[in-house]
């Protein structure tokens, strides 16, 4: 599914809806290039799951935050980890398949350890400065859950 | 916040306070004497060990500040010859930071208030960096305005006075050192990202890109996500020394300008400089100049008290002393925290 956004503004809102389809212990992988908005789509999924807005900063510095919602939401960066077993490591399986839900950004090293059930976001820059491109794959039990979504 | 976190009574002078930091990836225990004198600021860094995931990783945060704070708590009485029964109060971080980490900090303080049955002193992480200048500037007085800037935080404050402060404006996305430490990312210059772009930026032009000047003229709120775009968009044509110098001067231009339109809004003499960012050399430098050149007296601590470090904490804990609040058993740790939690 593809989903045209005119800036940070409707990709927040975008990410809002989204979040009302969670649903204990789903993982959204996250990638877009640098600067491309991650930040904003978590900030609007928080927001949706009813996490203080303000609370929501990018995992650059601290590379794993943990919000407080309607679900516990994790925001991971995998951007500089190199294997599967690095994010063995610092925990990423405990955290998944239980009742939080997950977003990772930068999901290439995590492959071998993500379920077969997940929703992949893909944000890339549009024509305008601020547009932006949603891609939006759901794999597994994602699939018939993002066809009923209007966006 | 529940009230009984906090309780008011007699203020007091603590002779020989212990203070604990442990809100993110520095453990830290230190002694300060009669609200002037550091004994001792021991800090632990764990950089090294979150530089292979390329930034703080909380859970082995965490399960490093358990391992060492009481190795270091050691340390800190031995070096400087003193006893658990000298102390007169403990000071501890109770948050902002990594809920997990702060934890730990907290726990082992209440124990040890409990158990030498002594005040219980709870700091707010960015009360400890609004007043690290003190270490080093005892004269300092309300009021002055505090930029605050450091890898998780952006902010102006006015301390008006030693129970009350006021938050001018923060940022609205990055942090200042988030965005170094992505621009740093940007042009995989490796982690922490800070030093590696100052070093770069020594390089190169200043003014070679024309960069925007994020949220100048729109009061005290900063933004730094735009500016971060900015560098991406411009990196094809320009030479990262190039790239860093422009970002580095944005941002120390934005910073400043506002730090000194606060000075002027609030008729203040007094400006200080604190948190990590504190040390990036270039900003020092143009913060102090330009205080200079408009008559304002400028404060910045040493680089060792610019980082997470308990002395700051000791030094705030003394304040929080002297306007008589102190935690009960039930302090807790705060992902986020106001300042002055205690007064609402």
């Amino acid at each position: 599914m593809l989903v045209l956004s005119s800036g940070p503004a409707r990709t927040e809102e975008l990410a809002g809806q989204l979040a009302q389809l969670l649903q204990p212990g789903d993982v959204i992988t996250l990638e877009a290039p640098l600067g491309g908005g991650k930040t904003t789509f978590v900030r609007g999924l928080a927001a949706g799951l009813g996490v203080p807005e303000d609370e929501v900063s990018s995992p650059t510095f601290v590379i794993w935050q943990i919000y407080e919602g309607r679900l516990r939401l994790h925001h991971l960066d995998a951007y500089r980890l190199r294997s599967a077993e690095e994010l063995e490591e610092i925990g990423l399986s405990e955290a998944l398949g239980g009742q939080d839900v997950m977003v990772l950004e930068w999901p290439g090293v995590a492959e071998p350890l993500l379920p077969a059930d997940r929703l992949q976001v893909r944000i890339e820059y549009g024509t305008g400065e601020e547009e932006r491109t949603l891609e939006l794959e759901g794999r597994g039990n994602w699939r018939p859950r993002l066809e009923q979504w209007k966006p | 916040m529940p009230e009984s976190e906090f309780q008011r009574q007699q203020p007091f002078e603590p002779g020989l306070l212990l203070a604990l930091e442990t809100s993110c990836d520095e453990t830290s225990v230190a002694l300060l004497k009669d609200g002037r004198q550091v004994l001792c600021n021991r800090v632990a860094s764990q950089e090294e060990l979150h530089a292979r995931y390329g930034g703080v990783v909380p859970e082995i945060a965490c399960r490093r500040h358990f391992e060492v704070i009481h190795p270091l708590l050691e340390e800190a009485l031995e070096t400087t010859g003193k006893r658990f029964g000298d102390l007169d109060a403990i000071a501890v971080t109770h948050g902002p930071g990594l809920i997990g980490a702060v934890l730990v900090g907290v726990t082992v303080a209440k124990t040890l208030a409990l158990a030498l049955d002594k005040p219980l002193l709870p700091v707010n992480h960015l009360e400890g960096h609004l007043f690290s200048p003190l270490l080093e500037n005892p004269e300092l007085e309300p009021p002055w305005i505090s930029l605050l800037v450091s890898g998780g935080h952006t902010c102006l404050v006015l301390v008006e006075d030693w129970g009350s402060l006021k938050l001018l404006g923060k940022t609205r996305d990055d942090a200042a050192g988030e965005a170094f430490d992505k621009v740093a990312k940007m042009l995989q210059l490796g982690y922490p990202g800070g030093p590696r772009v100052q070093k770069l930026a020594a390089e190169g032009n200043p003014e070679a890109i024309d960069l925007p000047r994020p949220m100048r003229g729109q009061g005290y709120a900063f933004s730094f996500s735009g500016l971060k775009t900015a560098v991406h968009r411009a990196r094809e044509q320009h030479s990262p020394a190039d790239l860093c110098a422009s970002f580095q001067q944005a941002v120390i231009d934005v910073l400043v300008e506002k730090t000194l339109k606060a000075a002027e809004e609030f008729g203040v003499q007094r400006v200080s400089l604190a948190g990590g960012v504190a040390a990036n050399q270039p900003l020092r430098q143009a913060l102090e100049q330009n205080c200079r050149q408009r008559g304002l007296s400028f404060y910045v601590p040493s680089f060792e008290y610019c980082t997470d470090n308990g002395a700051m904490i000791a030094m705030a804990g003394y304040q929080m002393a002297r306007l008589g609040i102190t935690a009960t058993t039930g302090l807790d740790a705060h992902a986020s925290l106001p300042l002055l939690a205690w007064r609402t």
